[in-house]
């Protein structure tokens, strides 16, 4: 059995190393503010199951499944924070409200890869999907966004 | 034509600017935070929509019940004449003991739902004890036990409210077997009243009628007494058969009963002298006649 230290320092390493990536994942799936609680909420699920927690393959993986049913057990409108007026670079002002009308996974796929710049094959290792699934998942998103926003390229 | 990639990009400053880092700070306050089950506002409501949805399936049962001509309501069509009367408190069973069961799952789910987040806590105090973890957040009391106890008061209460439902299905139940009984018992009558003038019986046709009892016919005279009684002894082949379904309405002055159809209607005032049931007025009218 591991000293409460040690578990306490592996913790605190994996938080910080995987507390971003998690963020991102969750706040592509509920918006800005739901997707920031579920990211604590798991980061607390993860502390207190973090003997087990810990020796999973992916464990990052697992805590984002557990902040996707902590924010479904919150039901709220996925709401993306509207575009800030007199932005520089202007950006399309509907394109929040397009993001929220995509499925979670299209929408998933979208963010992370066109927002946070993650590639493909680190979304398909979060979501635990192949990577020409994810690849599938941004098309579509990509293309009901245009199809939305109907004058953007 | 702006490009949505680029878009996307500038956007994501953004969120990351909304969605700023969740420290280990925020993971301990959510560690320490007290349990949730203690949440009489959503029990209340649990319970008020539980007790909503009973009443509901109140009324759809009445209207099953009225659909299938069953539930004599006063001023509603009610049973045919012929064996109408012998579904409904079948029917009215079922409905009843639905409506209680879905009160009393209601109630038993919205209590062990409060059980097991009342649970919670000692779960995890348990864990923590057992693995003697020295984070400052576990340091901190958990939930008492009492607070479990606390919960358990939403699950009798919702107990309590499920008897009373119940309760007041059983008299809804009683109240309605007894208007039940009141239209068997003219139903009999007016089969009696027609068999006497089917066969040519004034006495027993009077004998069914109140003292100043008294025959509006069709072609608009009235007869009443011996006059009434030789009529039908002198009748010859004629029959009163209220063939179309009974409309019952209970008034100041017994219960005012028609029996409309195609052709037209028989109506009928009936009271209750010394406890039985006797015609006090009774008038035929067909079209034409």
């Amino acid at each position: 059995m591991l000293i409460p230290a040690v578990l306490e320092q592996s913790f605190t390493s994996f938080v910080r190393e995987t507390e971003p990536q998690l963020r991102a994942a969750l706040v592509a799936h509920f918006g800005t503010e739901r997707g920031r609680e579920a990211t604590a909420e798991a980061l607390a699920y993860g502390w207190e199951h973090w003997e087990r927690i810990r020796s999973m393959q992916n464990p990052a993986g697992y805590l984002y499944r557990v902040g996707q049913h902590t924010g479904f057990r919150k039901p709220r409108r996925t709401v993306f924070p509207d575009v800030p007026h007199h932005s520089d670079p202007i950006v399309e002002p509907g394109l929040p409200r397009a993001m929220a009308r995509l499925s979670s996974r299209q929408r998933s796929a979208v963010v992370l890869v066109h927002c946070f710049d993650w590639t493909p094959v680190e979304v398909a290792e979060l979501l635990n999907v192949s990577v020409s699934t994810v690849r599938n998942h941004l098309d579509r998103g990509m293309k009901r966004l245009r199809a939305t926003l109907g004058g953007v390229s | 034509m702006q490009d949505l990639e680029r878009d996307l990009a500038h956007y994501g400053a953004v969120l990351r600017d909304r969605a700023p880092a969740v420290g280990l700070d925020e993971v301990e306050t959510r560690l320490a935070r007290p349990p949730t089950g203690h949440r009489p506002v959503r029990s209340a409501v649990a319970g008020a929509l539980v007790a909503l949805a009973s009443i509901g399936l109140i009324f759809v049962g009445g209207l099953l019940v009225d659909l299938l001509g069953t539930a004599p309501t006063g001023h509603r069509p009610s049973a045919p004449l012929a064996g109408g009367a012998s579904t409904g408190p079948a029917v009215m069973a079922i409905v009843v003991g639905s409506g209680a069961l879905a009160v009393l799952a209601g109630a038993a789910a919205v209590g062990l739902k409060h059980h097991r987040k009342a649970q919670k806590p000692i779960r995890i105090a348990k864990t923590r004890e057992r693995r003697k973890k020295k984070m400052r957040t576990m340091e901190k009391p958990v939930a008492p036990v009492e607070k479990l106890e606390r919960n358990n008061r939403y699950l009798i209460i919702g107990l309590v409210v499920a008897v009373l439902l119940a309760a007041g299905f059983g008299a809804w139940l009683i109240v309605d077997n007894t208007r039940t009984g009141i239209e068997a018992d003219i139903v009999a009558l007016l089969d009696d009243y027609g068999a006497a003038w089917e066969a040519n019986d004034g006495t027993a046709a009077r004998a069914l009628m109140t003292e100043d009892g008294a025959v509006l016919a069709g072609n608009g005279v009235t007869y009443s007494g011996d006059a009434l009684r030789s009529t039908i002894d002198t009748m010859g082949d004629f029959t009163v058969e209220p063939v179309g379904d009974l409309v019952i309405y209970e008034g100041v002055t017994g219960w005012h009963v028609a029996s409309p159809d195609e052709r037209g209607m028989e109506l009928f005032n009936i009271v209750e002298q010394d406890g039985t049931m006797l015609i006090r007025f009774h008038e035929t009218w067909r079209g034409g006649s």
